[in-house]
């Protein structure tokens, strides 16, 4: 099987690593691709195919749930997960909309991993 | 203005639950058991703010704070004593870091569990008393005294504060601190019917079962 390209983008950094530490115990193979920011997930995703992301919801500029629909445009078949602290039920129905997963924050090892492998 | 003992009453529980989600959060996020204190809920005059965060004018203390609006708005905040901030960091990441590092990430680190308690509590909140969807600003992030930090947030015209205070504390380390809410005298009103209606709703549930 091909390993996985992930896109993470969060503007936290410790977020971040959390995923990135998750994801590499899980799965060595994976490629991580860190953005800050969604222009940032945008650019650095020009080139390249991805086949999971998962998204911060609330990042300065774009959001993750505009995010997600744009990434959605180049690539339907990706597993796109939108990572939240605002756990409202407004939110949940808005990613349940773009069928992508509702992934609540706090990040742990067992979501991350119940995501990427679901 | 001043509460009666119903709705003190209801504004209490909404913040058990809400924290109650938020101690779940941080648990989880620092693998401790988080314990919680009884909330309070008071009408303060401005100025006597500040001296309910901490009695100490000079104490330096972090505080994340957020701006939510929806159906009432106000400032939530996070805040403690910044003497044991590292520790939390240390908490918060799981591996073995260098100081040099655990200081470069202390602020994004501290950013990160004030937006997950604070939006944990905030949208719980939201979903039992708002019926709109309540938006939330980017947390932002402050160290000085407790005057320094409320100067910066409420505006000077307003005279009486709404202030919801709940303290935590982990179980296996002294980090500690609390979550407050600060409401503007127009938003106390909103915030007052948007209780007053989950008290009706509440008898309404009382009187069926």
């Amino acid at each position: 099987m091909i390993p996985p390209t992930i896109l993470v983008v969060d503007d936290s950094r410790v977020s971040r690593m959390l995923i990135r530490t998750i994801i590499n115990h899980s799965n060595p193979e994976a490629t991580v691709i860190e953005a800050s920011n969604a222009e940032e997930a945008l650019s650095k995703t020009q080139s390249t195919d991805i086949t999971i992301a998962t998204l911060d919801l609330n990042m300065p500029g774009m959001d993750g749930l505009l995010l997600a629909s744009t990434l959605l445009e180049r690539f339907p078949q990706a597993k796109i997960g939108l990572l939240t602290a605002n756990i409202q039920d407004a939110v949940k129905q808005k990613a349940e909309a773009l069928k992508i997963s509702f992934i609540s924050k706090p990040i742990t090892e067992e979501k991350i991993l119940k995501f990427l492998n679901g | 203005m001043h509460l009666t003992e119903l709705q003190r009453d209801a504004i209490t529980e909404l913040l058990n639950i809400g924290m109650g989600y938020a101690a779940f959060s941080l648990s989880q996020m620092l693998d401790d058991e988080v314990k919680l204190s009884i909330p309070s809920v008071e009408l303060l005059l401005r100025q006597d703010a500040a001296a309910h965060i901490e009695a100490d004018p000079y104490k330096r203390i972090v505080a994340i704070k957020q701006h939510f609006r929806g159906s009432f708005w106000g400032d939530v905040f996070l805040l403690f004593p910044k003497e044991n901030s590292l520790d939390l960091v240390k908490a918060l990441m799981k591996q073995e870091l260098s100081q040099d590092m655990l200081t470069e990430l202390e602020q994004d680190a501290l950013m990160e569990v004030g937006n997950v308690i604070l939006n944990s509590c905030l949208s719980t909140l939201a979903d039992v008393l708002m019926k709109e969807e309540v938006a939330s600003g980017l947390p932002i992030f402050m160290i000085g005294s407790a005057q320094e930090v409320l100067d910066a947030t409420i505006p000077l015209e307003d005279e009486i504060v709404m202030f919801l205070r709940m303290n935590f504390k982990l179980h296996s380390s002294n980090i500690s601190g609390y979550v407050a809410f600060i409401l503007d005298i127009a938003s106390i009103h909103r915030f007052k019917d948007s209780v007053n209606e989950y008290v009706r709703q509440c008898k309404r549930y009382e009187k069926k079962s």
